[in-house]
C-alpha cells in the first residue's frame, strides 16, 4: 500500500475509476459502466478530486457534495476544469447519485466509482468503516502535480475536504 | 420463420459475419434495458425487409454476453446501432452510430443500407 499523497507529489499513473456516463435523461437509452482512466484524463486539466465514504450517506449528501455543485462556477473561475467525486459504491449508484444531484451530460462534476483500482485504499485514506473510502480532497494541476491533498481526521467531518477549503487553496 | 438476425457472442463470431457480408448493421443491446426491448421488434422487421444474403446482415449483440465486442466498440449507451462495410465502421446518412432507441434514424439507415445492398447484389 502506497503512502498518502501530499502537495508536491505527482498524481500517479494507472489510476482508473468506473462510471456510467449520464446519457440523456430521456428514456431512449440506458448507460453502461465505462472505465475512466483518471491518470490519462486528468492530464492537461485542473481537477478537484473528492472522495467520500458513501453515496447518499447523510454527511456526504447534506454537507459535502452540494457545496461543490452550488459553487462550481466559483471553482471554474479559479481555473478548475473538472470535479470528480468518488466513493466505494458501484458505478450505478454513483450515477444515480449524480442524477439526483442534478448532473447532466455536460456536467463538469462527475460521479464515479473507485472500485476499479481502489485508489483511496492505495493511498491509505480509508474511512475506517469497512471498505468505505475516506473523506478527502485533492487539487491536481494540469501537469499532474498535486497542490493540495488533505483528508479529514474523522470521516464524519467536512473541513479540509470541503468546497470552501478547496476554494481557498485555488 | 427463420431468425433474420445474427447473434454473435464474441469478436470472432462477429468477424465471421463481417467476412461473409458486405454490409452489417448491429444493434448493441442489453437484456435489462427497457428502450432496447422497445426497439427490438422494429430492428427485426427492418432485418426481414432489408436483409440481403451475403450482402446485408443484421446482428444483435448482447453487451453482457459479448463483453469483448462491447469493449472494442466502446459501447456506452444502449441501444447503440452501428453500421459496417467490409468490417469497417461507416457512417450512414451522416451518422457513424445511432445512440438510443431512435426509430426514425434507424429505419432511414436500414433503408439506405438496403438500397446499397440491392445495388451491390445487382452488380451495379
Amino acid at each position: 500500500m502506497s503512502a498518502p499523497l501530499k502537495a508536491g507529489d505527482k498524481f500517479p499513473e494507472g489510476v482508473k475509476f468506473e462510471y456510467v456516463p449520464v446519457t440523456d435523461p430521456d428514456p431512449k437509452s440506458c448507460g453502461m459502466p465505462q472505465e475512466y482512466n483518471a491518470s490519462q484524463e486528468f492530464k492537461g486539466k485542473k481537477v478537484v478530486l473528492v472522495s467520500v465514504p458513501g453515496a447518499f450517506t447523510p454527511g456526504c449528501q447534506a454537507f459535502h457534495i452540494p457545496p461543490y455543485l452550488e459553487q462550481y462556477n466559483k471553482l471554474a473561475e479559479k481555473g478548475v476544469d473538472l470535479v470528480v467525486v468518488i466513493a466505494f459504491n458501484d458505478s450505478w449508484v454513483m450515477s444515480a447519485w449524480g442524477k439526483v444531484n442534478g448532473t447532466t451530460q455536460d456536467s463538469k462534476v462527475l460521479f464515479m466509482s473507485d472500485t476499479k483500482t481502489k485508489f483511496s485504499e492505495q493511498i491509505g485514506w480509508m474511512a475506517g468503516m469497512g471498505e468505505r473510502n475516506g473523506r478527502w480532497a485533492m487539487i491536481i494541476e494540469k501537469d499532474g502535480s498535486i497542490t493540495y491533498a488533505e483528508t479529514e481526521k474523522s470521516p464524519r467531518e467536512v473541513t479540509v475536504s470541503g468546497a470552501e477549503a478547496i476554494l481557498s487553496k485555488l | 420463420m427463420a431468425d433474420p438476425l445474427h447473434h454473435p457472442t464474441s469478436l470472432s463470431a462477429l468477424e465471421k459475419i463481417f467476412s461473409n457480408n458486405t454490409y452489417v448493421a448491429i444493434d448493441f443491446s442489453a437484456a435489462w434495458c427497457g428502450p432496447c426491448k422497445t426497439i427490438s421488434p422494429i430492428f427485426v422487421q427492418l432485418a426481414k425487409k432489408h436483409g440481403v444474403e451475403s450482402t446485408l446482415a443484421f446482428a444483435k449483440i448482447d453487451v453482457d454476453e459479448a463483453k469483448d465486442v462491447a469493449q472494442k466498440y466502446q459501447i456506452s449507451a444502449m441501444p447503440t446501432f452501428m453500421f459496417f462495410k467490409e468490417g469497417k465502421q461507416v457512417a450512414v446518412n451522416g451518422n457513424t452510430m445511432i445512440r438510443g432507441a431512435d426509430v426514425k434514424s434507424l429505419t432511414a439507415a436500414s433503408e439506405k443500407l438496403g438500397g446499397l445492398a440491392q445495388k451491390k447484389k445487382a452488380g451495379v
